[in-house]
């Protein structure tokens, strides 16, 4: 009998290795033991370098995002989750009804297999509440620091439905603000996650597909002019990007926003503004103020849109900005920050 | 929030507003001293519901914006070095030194974190035995006290690789330099109710006395600051001067005494530069000899670069309360968040950076 | 200068004579603040400055403040 003395290589292993990245069995083994059996559908099992289907003539929305939170792991999600969301939403608040996604996957090595599952499995999840599958995907391997655990980029595709335009140009004078839920909480909740500044708090992020909702409304409501999901940047961002776009002033009203308290009490301690903070279940929406009550409605009847309010208002006063009415009457600038918003002592 | 949302409330605003209008006759300027107190009157806008008589100067204490560039250089240096982790609040992470920020340098390598508090940084030297921790530790008398908890604690646990970079000032000394100044223009003082926690109302008595000037020890809601203002008014309209407390509920006369000693016992007064004011005598406290082995300055040595130094800006007659931000030409226009001129633009609490963001 | 956030003592920890601990709720979140340098029982409610309790609020004196107030708010 012969036998070798050559050592052979582990084949087993509990966590990402280089070989993992290197297109031998390695690679083919993770793609067809995590990433296959939760993504199964038959667009992705063509086993191609990409995968083909049909389109609709029509309009089709496109959009790509990535993903590199941290920690990966967090209350009410993990980056997973939040990859899928993501793009969906923006799909969604393009006035899409989102079909197909790709996945790219950079690994950092000595990620556990466990947790790469978990976050696979947590994909598959939100990609089958939102009703779209995950059609073509990509792993990559690199050296241990060269990316934190892991980075997701996630792009997708999805069919524009005839007489659906949304665009921050739509927007016009008197049209008012809705917002479809509590400001402020995913951020607050990533922040409570890092070690660092480490709280503890019964917040959970709010990441959750929106298209759903979105559609809802788009098929009840005729006029809708801007759908937009708050990431980062906060509610202050995103209202600043509308006006600069929509060439309109943005007026909130204080005495109305929705921000819980945990939010404005992490927000006291660590001296942010929840205006600033990011969202991930979070979409503003902006339609003629005769609208506004019937799209509450509609919104209401979604887990994701119960706590829907009206923010604001738009204003054609030829000012591009986002101003606040304060609890006490007078108005307030809300700019655009320069940078990340960073906890202060001051 | 309780003791929170019951000095925001909207009636309570409105009547004071009401109180103060009524019972000013003069032109005043008042100035309060903390700039927590002044982004509140920014962010509430504050001034503008006040009668046009009351002008509001935004006085020096905010200790991101007056630790001179000399130590922010400091900072930079060591957080350059591969065995030093730099450590410091998130407040300190933008502000410019001669060539660059914090956030800079961590960008090209260097090992800079952001904390919440200076005993989270004791902690990290627990864990990380190899690597010196220092905590870039500014403040007035009000974060003085945790600065020398975290010291404390590292002795109690032995830690040889924690250390101090202070940048820590007085307010009184403040006080009497911009009351001196021959073209002082305040009236009265709003003093900074979380530093008064700490010391105690006394030193504000000789301050009142001396220079004839009331001083109303008060807190950071809208109701806390018009209450403050109204009572300042009050005393001035009626021609008296004297230290009142509308932050009892804060503010015991006599402060903390326990906290207090803690600071004696480590940190003595100095002689500080005030970046944009300049030289106040006694206005800091420095780390005494019998604790030199956590003071950053004693553990490493310092190579400095020359800088350049701005000097068009006004934020020192601004901090005195001699002049205002909207007299700056560069408000706005060449001096922005971006791109500051001076401290007062470089903190979000700084008087410019909040005059910007409230514009 | 100093950002000082009211928060209600949930529990104390004494475990170490040098530096007693608390868990302090901020309307809805939680962290442990330094207690060492005041004298406070868990109910009451601190002032916390990055991580240390520089004062205890005192309930007595918030009361005769609003009750000023309010009187302010009947003449006006």
């Amino acid at each position: 009998m012969i036998t070798t003395n050559c050592p052979l290589p582990f084949n087993d292993t509990d966590c990402v290795l280089m070989a993992h990245g290197g297109g031998g069995r390695m690679t083919h083994k993770l793609i067809s033991s995590i990433f296959y059996p939760a993504f199964r559908n038959p667009l992705l099992e063509q086993d191609h370098d990409g995968c083909v289907f049909p389109v609709e003539t029509g309009r089709m929305a496109y959009s790509t995002d990535s993903f590199v939170v941290d920690p990966i792991f967090f209350p009410g999600g993990d980056i997973g989750d939040l990859a899928v969301n993501g793009t969906v939403n923006d799909l969604a608040c393009c006035g899409a009804h989102p079909l197909y996604l790709t996945a790219g996957f950079i690994l950092e090595e000595g990620l556990p297999l466990s947790d790469l599952t978990r976050i696979v499995q947590s994909m598959k999840k939100a990609a089958d509440r939102a009703g779209v599958q995950i059609v073509a995907g990509d792993t990559k391997v690199v050296e241990r620091g060269k990316c934190d655990k892991l980075f997701i980029n996630t792009s997708g595709i999805g069919v524009v439905p005839k007489d659906i335009h949304i665009a921050p140009n739509r927007v016009k004078d008197n049209d008012v603000v809705i917002c479809s839920g509590p400001i402020g909480v995913h951020g607050i909740t990533i922040l409570s996650a890092r070690e660092s500044l480490g709280f503890e708090t019964n917040l959970k992020s709010d990441t959750i597909s929106l298209n759903n909702m979105i559609s809802g409304l788009l098929t009840n409501i005729e006029d809708v002019h801007v759908l937009r999901d708050p990431t980062r940047g906060g509610v202050s961002g995103t209202l600043n990007e509308i006006a600069q776009a929509a060439g309109m002033e943005i007026i909130l009203d204080e005495a109305s926003l929705p921000i819980p308290d945990a939010v404005r009490g992490a927000s006291e301690i660590l001296g942010l503004d929840p205006l600033y903070v990011a969202n991930e279940g979070l979409v503003l929406v902006i339609l003629p103020a005769a609208e506004a009550e019937k799209a509450l409605t509609v919104m209401h009847r979604y887990p994701e849109g119960k706590d829907a309010v009206i923010i604001g208002r738009v204003s054609d006063t030829g000012n591009t900005i986002v101003k606040m009415k304060t609890i006490y009457g007078n108005y307030l600038i809300i700019d655009m920050l320069s940078g990340e918003q960073l906890p202060r002592i001051c | 929030m309780k003791y929170v949302d019951e000095y925001r409330n909207k009636e309570q605003v409105q009547s004071l507003v009401r109180a103060i209008r009524k019972i000013v006759t003069h032109p005043w300027h008042i100035m309060e001293i903390c700039g927590g107190q002044t982004h509140s009157i920014a962010r509430y806008r504050l001034e503008e519901m006040l009668p046009e008589k009351v002008k509001l100067l935004h006085g020096p204490g905010c200790p991101v914006c007056v630790t001179p560039i000399e130590i922010i250089d400091q900072a930079l240096e060591l957080a350059k070095r591969p065995d030093v982790i730099l450590a410091s609040f998130g407040d300190m992470m933008r502000v410019p030194g001669s060539r660059e920020d914090l956030m800079q340098v961590k960008a090209h390598g260097a090992d800079v974190r952001m904390m919440y508090s200076p005993l989270d940084a004791v902690e990290l030297a627990g864990t990380e035995p190899d690597k010196e921790i220092v905590f870039f530790a500014i403040g007035f008398e009000t974060t003085a006290p945790v600065h020398m908890m975290a010291l404390k604690e590292a002795q109690r646990r032995g830690l040889t690789n924690f250390s101090l970079l202070t940048s820590l000032f007085t307010v009184p000394p403040a006080i009497e330099a911009i009351l001196s100044d021959p073209e002082c223009k305040v009236n009265g003082f709003l003093t900074a109710g979380h530093v008064c926690a700490v010391t105690g109302n006394k030193e504000y008595y000789r301050l009142a006395e001396k220079y004839k000037t009331p001083m109303v020890v008060t807190g950071f809601e809208p109701v806390d600051l018009l209450y403050g203002i109204y009572r300042c008014l009050l005393q001035l309209e009626t021609g008296t001067y004297t230290v009142e407390n509308t932050y009892k509920r804060a503010v015991p006369e006599n402060g903390n005494p326990a906290a207090r000693n803690l600071i004696n016992e480590i940190l003595e007064p100095c002689d500080q530069e005030w970046r944009g004011i300049g030289i106040i005598p006694n206005s800091g406290l420095q780390i005494r000899q019998t604790f030199d082995r956590y003071s950053s300055r004693t553990k490493f040595n310092f190579h400095p670069d020359k800088k350049d130094i701005v000097s068009e800006c006004i934020a020192g007659k601004i901090m005195r309360g001699t002049k205002q931000t909207t007299d700056c030409p560069f408000f706005g226009t060449r001096c922005t968040p971006e791109h500051p001129f001076g401290a007062p633009m470089v903190s979000t609490e700084g008087v410019c950076a909040a005059y910007y963001k409230y514009r | 200068m100093c950002l000082a956030i009211p928060g209600k003592i949930l529990h104390i920890d004494r475990s170490i004579p040098e530096l007693t601990m608390a868990k302090v709720d901020f309307s809805g979140i939680v962290k442990n603040i330094c207690i060492q340098w005041v004298d406070a029982s868990e109910g009451d409610y601190i002032l916390a400055h990055a991580g240390m309790a520089i004062s205890v609020l005192n309930a007595k004196e918030a009361e005769e403040t609003l009750e000023d107030l309010k009187k302010l708010t009947i003449d006006n």
